[in-house]
């Protein structure tokens, strides 16, 4: 008997173990709320529908005629013009269209980008839950409105009372409609009346979705200006909270997807502008023909690899600024250093390997300074940007499960600003020299050679390695902008799907 | 043995009558909950409410702007920063006669919006906000509100799942799984000709 008792003992205390074990390795999860804001609404919204809003469709005067329609709504659903969850849809949607149209008035391009992806994330999923529950009403109304259900629902002895439930909504609830009839102005009769009437309520269930969106946007990440650049409650005064409900955002993450974005636009957008101008830049040859007709046949491009940095880099980069007047000039050599910051890649394959888009982009800054350090030459800020998607390349060397190489062109557009030291020679016997200092700014779109290696590594990563080298001499033979790059690392494999 | 079959018949017959009367029964009742009903001359219970402790910012704007016209309240639950699900009170406080409506978050100033009201002078509502608590029962809403009578129009499960809309004078609320969600005092005017 002890035997057996220390038994269930053990396997009581073993059972407790495990759960106890479970319970703190399972992540802890966010609860699901019983009642969420929607619902709230969507009875705010269904109260107005059953006493005032159909009503109006009656045409007559406000009274116990329309509310006797009302409720021979409630009572046969079916016979009802609106979907209460169709209503409130419409309210979101056209909220955050006003909202997305908001956006467009004196913000900058990275601050209406960031403003419209947290938009699209807070007004998206409600729009969609209210979708699917518009439709699942609607398909029941119209379920229920078939000629049997209708000869039942005739015989309901509740539809005896409906004048009186009319007549008594009409003595009791319908003063709240009388308030608002004046509110037009006690001229406003008839039809007119009741539009008046209608707004108003609906207004009343607009805050509502306004403030529930302006806490899905503090949730989702938006700070106050983006709140206050909306015409929304500010942040400071919405209770900040992550839901389940709406997906919560890096909104930080947002920031630097729309600067890259913009980024790449900016650059896109010069270098069409620069193939309008001037149609033969364009590189077109039979095999890019070739591999443009294999990327449509392979369709969208699948699989894409983002890098952010190279872990291993070489750069060389030369700038002058050398003015054409005065004639005699000295550029003083000295020793310069490049520093990247902000490179990202987004590479693009399809499902045969074909690199088929994608961008690059990165941010250089050149400085040089004099052979003993005691003076600043040249300063150049340059920014680089190179559209993968304009000439689709085919793997010119393939294992075809870990390993591809590419060798193609690519546009690259290359902006440049900044300032060069220069020295002129006043009297050479004296050797009496005046500095000056030259400041430029251009813009260049060259066809650059590269060589792309992608290699599936054992130990579930991707090695790249990226080597460009292109640029543009001008007809004095000088180097104004030349580019070697040559970028290597890894990223995780699941970071490339 | 022919004597016997008018009896099991009878049985049989008595048999199904009873199954259709039961079948019958429960479709009333299933209608019966799904139809609109008005309640009249309730008693309320003597239920011990404990009211909505007001923030110092709504003290602050009775203070300034007196007892609310009228007032709209959404109760719901929404998850905090830790995951934890917290009681969400959004209240609009109407001022008619001010032409604004101020809205509060958990007792917090949101906003205050203004409106365009023209008409008479309205008269005070039976109401006040801090009567009502995040998901009363109905017995509890009766009680302190002192409702007397009430309609009540079940709502279709795809709306919201078991809930159901009530007017009372110069009241309307909402009760999902039997408990406020939403609740709203509707002032009055004398009507205009």
């Amino acid at each position: 008997m002890d035997r057996h008792n220390s038994k269930i003992r053990s396997l009581v205390l073993t059972s407790v173990l495990i759960v106890s074990l479970i319970v703190d390795v399972i992540p802890v999860s966010a609860a699901k709320p019983d009642h969420t804001l929607d619902e709230a609404l969507l009875l705010m919204v269904s109260s107005y529908n059953l006493s005032f809003e159909e009503s109006e469709e009656v045409g007559g005067q406000l009274g116990s005629r329309g509310l006797m329609k009302t409720v021979n709504s409630a009572v046969d659903p079916a016979a009802a013009p609106a979907n209460e969850a169709q209503r409130l849809l419409t309210m979101y949607q056209e909220l955050c269209a006003d909202l997305h149209g908001n956006t467009t008035a004196d913000q900058l391009a990275v601050d209406k980008c960031v403003t419209e992806k947290v938009l699209t994330n807070v007004c998206g999923p409600a729009i969609e839950r209210l979708k699917k529950q518009a439709e699942q009403l609607a398909r029941r109304r119209r379920r229920r409105s078939n000629p049997l259900r209708r000869f039942f629902r005739r015989l309901d002895p509740s539809r005896i009372n409906l004048k009186r439930f009319g007549r008594w909504l009409s003595e009791e609830v319908i003063k709240e409609a009388v308030v608002q009839m004046v509110t037009g102005g006690a001229a406003l009769q008839g039809k007119m009346a009741r539009r008046v009437l209608r707004q108003v309520f609906w207004k009343k269930v607009r805050r509502e979705v306004r403030i529930g969106l302006a806490r899905d946007l503090v949730r989702s990440g938006a700070k106050a200006n983006v709140l206050a650049a909306l015409g929304l409650p500010e942040a400071a005064n919405v209770t900040v909270s992550r839901s389940v409900a709406v997906q919560p955002v890096d909104f930080d993450a947002f920031v630097r997807q729309c600067q890259r974005e913009n980024r790449q636009e900016d650059a896109s957008n010069d270098f069409n502008d620069l193939v309008e101008e001037q149609p033969d830049i364009e590189v077109s040859t039979e095999s890019t023909a070739r591999e443009k007709s294999q990327k449509s046949e392979a369709g969208a491009v699948v699989r894409s690899i983002d890098i952010t940095q190279c872990e291993t880099s070489m750069y060389s980069w030369d700038n002058l600024f050398l003015p054409s007047e005065p004639s005699h000039f000295s550029y003083h050599e000295g020793t310069g250093a490049s520093h990247v910051d902000d490179i990202t890649f987004n590479l693009g394959f399809d499902e045969q390997g074909i690199l088929a888009g994608g961008q690059m982009s990165f941010h250089l800054v050149d400085d040089v300074w004099t052979d003993d350090g005691s003076q600043q030459l040249s300063y150049v800020d340059s920014w680089v940007s190179a559209d993968f998607s304009r000439n689709p390349v085919a793997p010119l060397d393939t294992d075809g499960a870990t390993y591809w190489t590419y060798q193609g062109e690519v546009n690259v557009t290359f902006k440049v600003e900044g300032w060069s030291q220069c020295s002129y020679i006043v009297d050479p016997e004296a050797q009496e020299y005046q500095f000056y200092t030259v400041e430029n700014a251009k813009e260049e779109t060259h066809v650059v050679p590269f060589e792309l290696s992608i290699e599936l590594l054992p130990i579930g990563e991707l090695s790249y390695a990226l080597e460009m080298m292109g640029g543009s001499q001008d007809s004095d033979g000088f180097t104004e902008i030349n580019l070697f790059l040559d970028c290597a690392g890894s990223v995780p494999l699941d970071s490339s799907e | 043995m022919q004597k016997e079959k008018p009896a099991s018949r009878r049985r049989v017959v008595v048999f199904l009558v009873l199954v259709l009367l039961v079948i019958a029964a429960l479709l009333w009742n299933s209608a019966y909950h799904q139809v609109p009903k008005i309640f009249e001359d309730v008693s309320a219970e003597d239920i011990a409410l404990e009211p909505y402790p007001l923030t110092d910012i709504q003290e602050q704007t009775l203070r300034q702007r007196g007892q609310p016209d009228g007032f709209t309240i959404l109760f719901y639950e929404d998850n905090d920063a830790d995951g934890e699900l917290t009681v969400m009170r959004q209240e609009t406080w109407s001022y008619y006669s001010q032409n604004v409506d101020v809205v509060f978050l958990n007792g917090e100033l949101v906003l205050e919006d203004p409106m365009e009201y023209e008409g008479t002078e309205v008269s005070p509502i039976p109401y006040r906000p801090e009567q009502f608590t995040a998901f009363m029962s109905l017995e509890e809403v009766i009680a302190a509100a002192g409702l007397e009578q009430y309609l009540v129009v079940p709502l279709e499960d795809e709306i919201v799942d078991d809930a159901e809309v009530y007017y009372a004078p110069e009241l309307t609320f909402g009760l999902q799984d039997g408990e406020l969600v939403y609740v709203e005092a509707l002032p009055v005017v004398a009507e205009v000709e």
